[in-house]
């Protein structure tokens, strides 16, 4: 197969990009000496160098990580922040390159071809990038250490290499090594620089699906190296078409994610304001009609966009131009996410436009179908869905997180247990931009709710008490039953007191006994009961509970 | 203020804002009848008088309020979540943090769309719970079709507030269900339909042996605009935990002989 030779790319790439820009946003509450990290939906996001040292690694939760590092400063996940904070520098580096692909805030792209021409060579485009992005950010905040800044967020790394993957990879070892890493061009300089990556990089720089990196690993093939050693013909054989892309992804002879397509040549949305607009809010709302409808195009196709230009223009002429890359795709609200970082940068950065924005038009650039985040049978959300999503959030906002919760199956005897009261605020994904990205909690088939033994048989009480009530059980003699060390009532239960009232039992089944974490502290011992009374307007059945001689009502089946 | 030039999708975009609000409200106000409903549980259907073969009987009023009373109102209430859920609506819960997740699972209601609030009022009467009560209540109203509320999230929202959710449920087309005793519901707020539930008889279980498996409850259904009662038996919760008519021919079949301890 003839190499195709992809186009150079250099990559500028923070990995902390989150702590750097909370540090630059609000330098009096967050200092380049504490051990910072961010967190989102109670995970670590990124962590600075000093927190790493201290043990806290990215996916850890948030007491885990406050376990290894208890000093440790929390920093509030906001993507608008560090995309307005990154702005400074992508501008600065527009001075020189016209056209930047700016994957997310922290991370950017560039064609080497020109550039690199004008300099004298990659390794002085290297260091020329790395000049003008640290005067960017110096020129923005004064009175700040920048090198310090960007330290503190895994420090700037830029990669020179053939193709998109392969400069990625370049700038992510150049960040931690802390000088330029230039790959020379060619193919067989190019595979030999991949090959002893894990195979585990492909999710995070082509958007390969976890589930096909996990395949990879159980057959063996752990580095990019082993995959580029197999023939193409026994990929495709094995894998099918994804085959084809992975072995172009592994010679690094292809940087186009897999799957995508070109998108229809009149697929540009754009809106002219015969008014003028200077309020990123109009805008911004303005943007949303335009990506809303670029979101319904996409689900109705099944297809989500990879790259998209975003242009705005003044009514001076001014212009501001960038391309917006995510691997995992965009639909409708990250696409919006996109357009309102570049307008907030643009508007509220160094060089705002000197009269309102006349032209906002949003060209996809490329487009793969939409493989690995469909949910439901019927494809995607539905309106319903968004709409509460969007409720929802506005009354965790009211009330608090802890305020709303969904339920999720965990299984156990207990009907208090059986589900588990899961926040909705913690279930969003990490990197939704914006709602309606979030993904809601599905329980568990059938299949999984498998018996736990010991578990009371169908049907549940439908109204179970979190603080189980006290109450007394009696025979007919008036004395309180007692179930003995074999699981053996004393006498026939009569008799349930509750409030000073007393009911008659009509029927009882037990005692199931339950001996339950004997091992730690929270041991439980007890036996169940399920008793049925009457009452004036019918018959009332309860579980009930004998512990340590004492009868609680943990549920009633009401 | 503004127009489009290029836009290849659809020409809904063109014309101001103004113009395209007005024209969905003109919208709403003409929507069929058949939208104005949600549906029911097949066994509920008899009750609201439709035919209990229809798969997908629609009988809520979108709008209306439903007080779910008797000794099985629980069970009730969450036997209406039911089919809305299963359809696609979204269910909030309020105020309940009794609420039997696991015997709603088994009556068939989609958790995946239900959400399950704490009670914003907190139990108080200050204005300022009430205020915020307000604000999350009718915010989720927004979002969700059906509203769950417990008895003591109504009696701790002042009578004005009440009646504010009530015309905010109605304008959005959402279904306020209350569950809760008889005589201090009707006190605070007056419902469309109105579900009370008895108990007849547990099944199952006898003097120290069995479990439960089946009660038989006695669903009655009056309300405002409706000329007479309809009741029905219903298992609730059957053996499997879900909603299902009792038939009249099968009763005696359908015994069931529970295992005793012998020796």
């Amino acid at each position: 197969m003839a190499a195709i030779q992809p186009p150079r790319c250099a990559v500028l790439h923070t990995p902390a990009w989150s702590i750097a820009a909370a540090i630059l946003h609000e330098p009096e509450t967050f200092h380049v000496a504490q051990p910072l990290a961010v967190f989102h939906a109670q995970r670590v996001l990124s962590c600075s160098p000093l927190a790493w040292r201290e043990g806290v690694r990215p996916g850890q939760r948030r007491r885990q990580a406050q376990g290894a590092c208890p000093h440790l400063v929390i920093v509030p996940f906001n993507a608008d922040r560090d995309a307005r904070m990154y702005e400074p520098l992508v501008q600065s580096i527009g001075t020189l390159v016209p056209l930047i692909d700016v994957e997310n805030p922290g991370s950017l792209l560039l064609a080497t071809r020109g550039p690199s021409r004008y300099v004298g060579g990659d390794d002085a485009l290297a260091v020329r990038l790395l000049t003008l992005a640290r005067e960017g950010l110096s020129h923005a905040n004064q009175g700040l250490n920048v090198d310090e800044v960007i330290a503190a967020g895994g420090g700037l790394g830029v990669g020179i290499a053939d193709g998109r993957i392969a400069a990625t990879l370049a700038a992510r070892s150049s960040s931690r090594r802390g000088e330029p890493v230039v790959i020379q061009p060619g193919h067989e300089a190019t595979a030999t620089f991949l090959a002893p990556y894990a195979v585990k990089v492909l999710t995070a720089v082509a958007g390969c699906s976890p589930d096909l990196v996990d395949l990879l690993e159980r057959l063996g093939l752990r580095q990019l190296g082993d995959i580029a050693r197999l023939s193409v013909t026994d990929l495709v054989g094995r894998f099918g078409a994804i085959g084809e892309t992975l072995h172009r992804l592994a010679n690094g002879t292809d940087d186009t994610p897999p799957s995508t397509i070109p998108p229809p040549p009149d697929l540009t949305m754009s809106r002219v304001f015969d008014d003028p607009l200077l309020q990123l809010d109009m805008l911004v709302f303005a943007a949303k009609a335009l990506t809303d409808e670029l979101g319904a195009y996409f689900h109705e196709r099944g297809q989500v966009c990879t790259r998209v230009q975003v242009e705005a223009e003044s009514e001076h002429g001014e212009s501001s131009q960038r391309v917006w890359y995510r691997a995992e795709g965009m639909r409708s609200a990250t696409l919006l996410d996109r357009v309102r970082w570049q307008l907030d940068g643009w508007i509220n950065g160094t060089e705002p436009p000197t009269a309102g924005v006349t032209l906002l038009r949003v060209t996809p650039i490329d487009i793969r179908s939409d493989a690995g985040t469909q949910v439901g049978f019927w494809g995607g959300r539905s309106e319903a869905d968004d709409n509460a999503t969007r409720a929802i959030t506005r009354v965790i906002g009211l009330l608090g997180p802890q305020s709303v919760t969904v339920a999720s199956w965990r299984g156990g005897r207990d009907p208090r247990e059986v589900y588990e009261m899961v926040c909705f605020a913690d279930i969003g994904s990490a990197d939704s931009g914006g709602v309606g990205q979030q993904l809601v909690l599905r329980p568990d088939d059938d299949a999984d709710a498998a018996e736990w033994p010991g578990s009371l048989p169908a049907p549940a009480p439908a109204v179970v008490h979190h603080d189980p009530l006290l109450v007394e059980v009696t025979d007919v003699h008036g004395r309180v039953v007692a179930v003995n060390g074999r699981g053996l009532v004393s006498a026939t239960p009569t008799t349930l007191l509750q409030h000073g009232q007393s009911y008659r039992i009509v029927a009882w089944a037990g005692p199931w006994p339950v001996d339950e974490r004997w091992w730690d502290q929270r041991a439980r011992r007890a036996a169940r009961f399920q008793l049925v009374i009457e009452q004036s307007d019918g018959q009332c059945a309860y579980l009930a509970e004998v512990a340590a001689g004492q009868w609680w009502l943990t549920a009633e089946y009401a | 203020m503004s127009s489009v030039r290029v836009s290849s999708l659809s020409p809904s975009l063109s014309g101001p804002l103004s113009e395209m609000a007005l024209s969905e409200m003109a919208l709403s106000e003409m929507t069929l009848a058949r939208e104005r409903l949600l549906p029911v549980h097949q066994t509920l259907a008899p009750l609201f008088g439709l035919n209990a073969d229809d798969p997908t009987p629609l009988a809520l009023t979108r709008g209306h309020t439903v007080a779910c009373v008797g000794s099985a109102a629980m069970s009730c209430a969450l036997a209406v979540l039911v089919a809305p859920t299963r359809a696609g609506s979204w269910a909030g819960v309020v105020g309940l943090p009794s609420c039997g997740v696991q015997a709603a699972a088994d009556l068939g209601v989609a958790l995946e769309r239900t959400v399950f609030v704490a009670d914003p009022t907190g139990g108080s009467r200050t204005s300022g719970q009430q205020g915020d009560a307000a604000a999350a209540l009718s915010a989720l109203v927004d979002g969700v079709d059906v509203l769950l509320l417990g008895q003591r999230v109504v009696s701790s929202l002042s009578t004005s507030l009440l009646r504010r959710l009530q015309t905010r449920v109605q304008s959005r087309g959402g279904v306020l269900v209350v569950v809760g005793e008889a005589k201090s519901l009707a006190s605070s707020l007056s419902a469309d339909v109105r579900l009370t539930a008895t108990t007849q008889q547990w099944q199952g279980v006898g003097l120290g042996y069995g479990h439960l498996q089946r009660r038989q409850v006695l669903l009655q259904l009056d309300g405002r605009r409706r000329a007479r009662t309809t009741e029905q038996q219903v298992w609730l919760p059957d053996h499997q935990g879900q909603l299902s008519p009792v038939e009249k021919a099968a009763e005696n079949t359908g015994v069931v002989i529970p295992l005793r301890r012998v020796g």
